[in-house]
């Protein structure tokens, strides 16, 4: 049930039982009194109506004794007193028992009324002891009416005994039933009080611990079932819809991921077939061959380095080399840069011999070389130095390609540092942006796991420099370990 | 489920509480029928009543009690209550007495008995003065207002009496009687049929009267003492209800086999006796007759009929051969 309705439900009801409990015992214990009070009240009356009559009759003797005002005053108080209290018997409500001795009770008072009119009367006649006789009747009348009064008030009681024990009885058989009865609904009351409060805090108990492992990463924590009206429902399906799209969001994310390796691996693939290497190759032997006929052995040099680039070029890609090798392919590369660009150029190399054993990924050297051919000194002139510096660090090798170009902006830097980016569209020359210098730092960063190898100093219109941290340590190149060469 | 064990559990605590309250109501609409019962009624339910006095000669006397049931039953399909009054211990100054109270409290009418002295005679007089119809019940006040008598026609018992014994004690006619009151009138007038009775028949004389002041201890040492005076004495006769069976102890304590005991009225003390053949035979009075009849001639007076100058109810005779009594009228 709905937390609400419940509460609204029980907490009236419980409340109108108790009340209606405590109702019925003030009620009962009432009228109880009330029925005590009427009988005390008859009771009373008849003590009292006797009581006055004796009283009537002294003041009336006192009033035939000495005939003053002030005690006929007295005795016409007494008596209208007396009137009083008839008026008050003759609308009494009497129990049946007591009827005829009621009927009797009354109709004394009725003689006693007349008798002492009687002596009133006989007193004022010239027969001076005429009233003596009326005297003694109404005194046995008084006499009679207190008899009669004992008798009623006897009757009164002996009426009532048996109901009152019996209702003392019932009273007390119905204290107890209340008593248990105040019990069970205290008992009731703390069952529902449980009931309800366990409602409310079980389900947020559950959410709290879902919740709590999902915090440590556990999407598969059961979610509480609460029917669908419950408060606490609505919670919880948002919860489970909440923990369903975060399963999905992971999900989403690790596909992404793997389409992205997939995508630069097809990146590399495409880099490669840009050589057209096969027919290349040979065309280049060929073009050697030709040239040495014909005495032309610079062309036929140069022709031999374009093929050694090429082969190089060919080798499979995803196998590690040798920085030695890099720096040769490096120089192989220049020295056709050379012949294009003459004497615009100059290639310093300054290089530390024993950093040239570190592995590195296959055409780490070219594309940045290529990349300050195409973008840092080719709108130079002349003087034009490109510097390629290797040094050997404590567990590293340093390798600094530097340039006296055109430079570059912070912007492009940061760019071609954002190795988890997408690559930038091209520039307005219609050249990639160095699409090949990227792919390097990228292949750097996923062949030795780190990705702050490499760095670049730029200024516009200055030069650029770029360093490149090679770890000794780590990688495997070919079938000679590092360690041998030490 | 445990949702189920919840409301079973609730359930069960739910139905022990009606179980519990129901009784709690039901003790508490008890209590208030008994308090509905000690409230008086409005006076408007009531039918109107008329209020009928009866001063019995003793309260708790059998015979005066079966004369209250009597007239109880006539009453009350007659619009009217007996209001039945009377000495606890025989004592006509009290009679008396209570014959005054009641005129002070005016009823409707008054059942009495005669007890044959002029202050009783002049307090009759003034209920009638008054307007308040009398009527005797078992002894008469013949010189009074009284407006009728019911009762026994005492004479009459008394000779029946007398001719019993004539027949029953021949050759045991030394007697000795056993009154209930010397002073009652119905005593005397039983005792005079008596007399009356056996005058004719010349072997019987009574040898001895006395009183009993209807007491049965009082019977019982009256016979004794009278039986060691005149230890000739064969034969006992007692004039009250409670006499036959105190004549049977008293014959007892003397030890005197063979005396013929003969009784008034029927109580059970006087059956046991005619079945153990103690006594011999009882006159027995109409008791319950005597009420009913009272009542039935008061209603007739109310409703302005003549009523006739006595109304003699019957006697019959209970021995061992009519111990389920058959009335026969004298």
């Amino acid at each position: 049930m709905n937390i609400r309705r419940m509460l609204f439900i029980v907490l009236p009801a419980l409340f109108i039982l108790n009340n209606a409990v405590a109702y019925f015992i003030f009620h009962s214990g009432r009228s109880v009194q009330e029925s005590y009070n009427v009988m005390l009240d008859r009771v009373l009356l008849y003590k009292q109506i006797a009581g006055q009559t004796q009283d009537n009759l002294r003041a009336m003797n006192g009033y035939i004794v000495d005939r003053s005002e002030d005690s006929k005053l007295a005795f016409l108080r007494q008596k209208e007193g007396l009137e009083a209290l008839q008026q008050k018997l003759a609308s009494q409500i009497t129990i049946p028992a007591t009827d005829l001795t009621f009927r009797s009770y009354t109709h004394m008072v009725d003689t006693f009324m007349a008798q002492e009119a009687g002596v009133i009367q006989a007193a004022s006649s010239p027969d001076t002891l005429a009233y003596i006789a009326f005297y003694e009747e109404a005194e046995r009348t008084a006499a009679f009416i207190q008899e009669e009064g004992y008798q009623l008030i006897d009757l009164e009681l002996s009426y009532y005994q048996p109901l009152y024990r019996q209702v003392l009885v019932q009273t007390e058989g119905m204290n107890q039933w209340g008593v248990v009865i105040f019990i069970l609904t205290t008992l009731i009351s703390i069952v529902l009080a449980y009931r309800i409060s366990l409602g409310i805090s079980r389900p947020i108990r559950q959410l709290a611990h879902v919740a709590q492992r999902m915090s440590n990463g556990d999407l598969q924590g059961p979610i509480p079932q609460l029917p669908a009206e419950h408060e606490f429902g609505v919670l919880a399906r948002a919860f489970e819809h909440m923990q369903d799209n975060l399963k999905a969001l992971i999900m989403k994310e690790t596909e992404g991921l793997e389409k992205d390796k997939q995508l630069k691996e097809m990146e590399l693939e495409v880099l490669q077939n840009q050589m057209n290497p096969h027919f290349l190759f040979n065309s280049l032997n060929v073009l050697s061959k030709l040239a040495l006929l014909e005495g032309a052995e610079q062309t036929s040099d140069l022709t031999v380095t374009m093929s050694n680039l090429l082969r190089y070029n060919l080798r499979k890609l995803d196998r590690p080399v040798r920085l030695r090798d890099e720096v040769e392919h490096a120089k192989q590369y220049f020295t056709i840069q050379q012949a294009r660009f003459r004497n615009r150029i100059q290639f310093v190399m300054e290089i530390d011999e024993g950093g040239l054993d570190v592995p590195v990924p296959m055409l780490t050297l070219q594309p940045i070389l290529e990349n300050v051919f195409v973008h840092g000194i080719e709108g130079m002139e002349e003087g034009a130095v490109i510097q390629l510096t290797i040094t050997q660090g404590s567990g590293e090798t340093l390798v600094a390609i530097s340039d006296n170009g055109v430079g570059m902006s912070a912007e492009i830097r940061d760019a071609l540092l954002d190795v988890d980016g997408e690559p930038q569209v091209s520039r307005a020359n219609g050249q990639s942006t160095g699409l090949g210098t990227r792919n390097v730092f990228k292949r750097l960063a996923l062949f030795y796991g780190q990705k702050d190898l490499v760095r670049i100093q730029s200024d516009p219109g200055r030069g650029t420099k770029v360093l490149l941290r090679l770890p000794a340590e780590g990688k495997e190149v070919g079938d000679v370990s590092l360690t041998d060469r030490r | 489920m445990r949702n189920k064990g919840w409301t079973l559990g609730l359930l069960g605590l739910f139905l022990v509480f009606c179980y519990v309250m129901l009784q709690f109501l039901i003790s508490t609409m008890h209590i208030g029928q008994l308090v509905g019962q000690m409230e008086p009624h409005s006076e408007a339910e009531k039918p109107p009543f008329k209020h009928i006095v009866l001063i019995a000669q003793e309260l708790d006397n059998p015979f005066w009690r079966t004369v209250e049931k009597g007239a109880s039953e006539a009453a009350a399909s007659r619009g009217m209550k007996i209001d039945y009054l009377g000495p606890i211990r025989i004592n006509p100054a009290e009679q008396k007495s209570l014959l005054e109270k009641s005129i002070a409290a005016k009823p409707d009418a008054l059942l009495i008995q005669g007890i044959k002295e002029p202050q009783y005679d002049r307090l009759i007089s003034q209920a009638i003065d008054q307007g308040i119809p009398v009527i005797t019940l078992d002894a008469d006040e013949p010189e009074s207002r009284r407006l009728t008598y019911v009762g026994t026609d005492n004479r009459e018992a008394g000779r029946r009496m007398g001719e019993l014994v004539a027949r029953a004690a021949v050759g045991k006619g030394r007697i000795g009687v056993i009154i209930g009151s010397e002073q009652a009138e119905n005593q005397q007038q039983r005792l005079e049929g008596f007399r009356a009775a056996i005058a004719s028949t010349p072997q019987f004389e009574i040898i001895d009267i006395r009183a009993s002041n209807i007491s049965r201890i009082q019977a019982a040492k009256q016979a004794e003492a009278m039986l060691k005076q005149y230890p000739a004495i064969q034969t006992m006769v007692g004039f009250s209800a409670l006499d036959a069976a105190g004549i049977v102890e008293g014959v007892k304590a003397a030890h005197r086999d063979g005396m013929l005991v003969f009784g008034f009225d029927d109580i059970a003390a006087t059956r046991q006796g005619i079945t153990e053949g103690a006594i011999k035979a009882s006159i027995v009075q109409q008791p319950h007759e005597i009420g009913s009849v009272a009542v039935q001639l008061l209603a007739s007076h109310f409703l302005g009929g003549k009523l006739p100058q006595q109304y003699v109810t019957g006697t019959y005779i209970l021995d061992a051969t009519t111990l389920t009594p058959a009335s026969s009228s004298p």
